[in-house]
């Protein structure tokens, strides 16, 4: 039983009205998009599909439909080429970065929500709480002697190199 | 030391200012990057940054340290039954980031089980629900592989990583978990880690008592100081003098079935765009006997290759095969001598050809030749007498297109072909 999605074009419309065309193809890269396809295949079978993201912009949907069809393209997506691409492709500010994410979750796409999950975690990697307190904006609550107590019960995460630095 | 943290200091209208304003899949997916040092510091951020990294339950598998697992190992082995339910997540990753160092090589060292001599190569991989370590030798006929299994490691029924040596080889674990296929016949065993190059398998009730080992001999991969400190491995041989004593009295009363076994970790075990030789390799030489090869690179650029002994005399180990100090190829085209000296030479092939897979013997393409010594001559002094002439210690390397290589040398007219023992992580050829 052929998929429908193949066959057809999807049109995704941003929540400022930017549209974009993507090939039926590129589009099930997005388990969302599959989904509402399936549900929607019975009435329109003109080959085109309309879908509005209420929360994600032009600028943010474009990253998001380039990051598409580099990936569905099969020719180019072989393995250390397609790996430096997405290396570049994320290095993004990080208010883009966070719009991606949210925009990745909404559409649900798993290789964009790794990539970019991925790439905060490396702002996280090696830093001290007080730097991961600044760069997410959490609030410290509560003492010092609290924290300490909680680096005690953490401890056997160090080797030798980090326990040093962080104790 | 300072860092400069960028901060996305600007809510904006419904987007995201920080950590927190992500739905919580997305902080589990962000977190699941981290390694547990990273993980600990975020903890230290907040109570609720404390109590999102503690939940933690067996039964948690949308927690974060189920995310952890998943994340890291989900492609080597199945998580879901590791312990079936009654291990937490947490203690699982802390044992599986511990026990994940024993994936690879290991050779025996000092003297093995009295009885026999078994082969002193063992290779671990994963399991499904745990991981198992198997001894490995060349078979007699072609380039076939023997590997025995002879350890498992898991969880018990009480969710407690658990280690068995199974001296009759009567077990099984073709299909099922773990934990069902465990019977009253295997040896409860326990595996102790001294730094991360050398572990000691012991019977478990005659590990050794001291303060500062009992903890890592009776819980395997259990809490620990940080592995790597040297005064670990000092203190770990200051151990053993007083429990050799022990062991003795223990063998009186005749109740220890295995003997402590040593095993060092096989370091670079697989070639690299740099090191296109490094690695273990077996190959068929004059006696038509298949043996294993490691060769190594030293600091400075040279490389040596040794056979992988079954003898634990002395010195018998550090005999080389061949040895260069200038790992410069040369480059095709290649001179008239050098095709010569490889036109001239016979592969030596294993003795019933069935064996042999595929055509690849006879097409093997010359892509870069050394210059290789082997220096029996400075091993053994009364052969001194014909190191003048060269011809008695040179020799080449021939590297194929496939990435496997040939030597031997000018005194013969012998190529011994070296094969991977390993390709992607599996053991080939066995039998």
């Amino acid at each position: 039983m052929a998929s429908p999605s193949h066959t057809r074009t999807v049109t995704l419309k941003s929540c400022d009205d930017v549209e974009f065309v993507l090939d039926g193809s590129v589009a099930t890269l997005s388990q969302t998009l599959v989904s509402a396809m399936a549900e929607d295949s019975s009435s329109s079978d003109d080959g085109t599909f309309t879908w509005c993201v209420s929360n994600i912009t032009g600028e943010v949907l474009a990253k998001v439909v380039e990051f598409c069809n580099k990936h569905a393209d099969i020719s180019s997506s072989r393995g250390e080429d397609l790996k430096e691409w997405d290396k570049a492709f994320i290095s993004v500010e990080l208010d883009l970065l966070y719009d991606l994410i949210l925009a990745a979750d909404n559409l649900n796409i798993e290789s964009l929500l790794d990539l970019t999950a991925q790439r905060v975690a490396d702002e996280i990697k090696g830093k001290m709480p007080h730097e991961i307190r600044m760069l997410f904006n959490i609030e410290k609550d509560f003492t010092d002697e609290e924290e300490r107590e909680i680096r005690r019960e953490h401890a056997w995460a160090y080797g030798g190199e980090s326990l040093k630095s962080f104790l | 030391m300072t860092t400069e943290t960028t901060s996305l200091a600007t809510p904006g209208e419904g987007g995201v200012s920080g950590f927190y304003d992500f739905p919580e899949e997305i902080q589990l997916c962000i977190l699941s990057f981290l390694s547990p040092s990273d993980i600990a510091a975020f903890a230290a951020t907040s109570k609720r940054s404390l109590s999102f990294c503690r939940s933690d339950a067996a039964c948690a598998s949308a927690g974060l340290w189920s995310c952890m697992c998943h994340r890291r190992w989900d492609s080597l082995t199945q998580i879901p039954r590791w312990g079936g339910g009654r291990v937490s997540y947490r203690s699982l990753y802390r044992t599986l980031d511990r026990w994940e160092n024993l994936i690879g090589f290991w050779r025996r060292i000092g003297r093995g089980p009295p009885s026999a001599s078994p082969p002193s190569l063992v290779f671990f991989e994963w399991g499904s629900s745990f991981l198992i370590g198997s001894r490995v030798s060349p078979s007699l006929t072609g380039y076939g592989v023997l590997k025995i299994p002879f350890i498992w490691m898991g969880f018990s029924l009480s969710g407690e990583p658990v280690s068995y040596l199974d001296p009759e080889r009567r077990f099984d674990l073709a299909s099922g978990d773990f934990v069902e296929a465990v019977d009253s016949d295997l040896v409860p065993v326990s595996v102790g880690f001294v730094g991360g190059n050398h572990f000691v398998v012991e019977e478990r009730g005659f590990c050794r008592r001291s303060s500062s080992s009992d903890e890592e001999g009776s819980v395997v991969g259990g809490s620990s100081p940080p592995d790597c400190l040297m005064s670990d491995v000092y203190q770990y041989f200051a151990n053993r003098t007083s429990t050799g004593r022990r062991h003795r009295r223990r063998e009186r009363q005749g109740r220890r079935k295995l003997d402590p076994e040593h095993f060092m970790k096989v370091a670079n075990c697989y070639p690299t765009p740099d090191r296109p030789l490094q690695g273990l390799w077996k190959g068929i030489c004059d006696d038509m006997r298949l043996e294993f090869y490691l060769v190594t690179y030293d600091d400075i650029g040279g490389i040596t290759c040794r056979r992988v002994g079954e003898s634990v005399g002395p010195f018998s180990g550090y005999c080389p095969v061949f040895w260069t100090s200038n790992t410069t190829f040369i480059e095709p085209p290649f001179s008239i001598e050098e095709e010569n000296i490889y036109q001239t030479r016979e592969h030596i092939q294993p003795l019933d050809p069935s064996c042999i897979n595929g055509s690849s013997l006879y097409e093997r393409i010359v892509a870069h030749i050394l210059r290789i010594n082997s220096s029996y001559d400075l091993v053994i002094p009364d052969l001194s007498g014909n190191a003048t002439d060269p011809r008695n210690v040179e020799g080449r390397i021939w590297q194929y297109k496939d990435g496997t290589f040939g030597f031997g040398f000018l005194r013969n007219n012998d190529i011994v072909d070296l094969k991977h023992i390993v390709l992607d992580g599996c053991l080939l050829d066995t039998v």
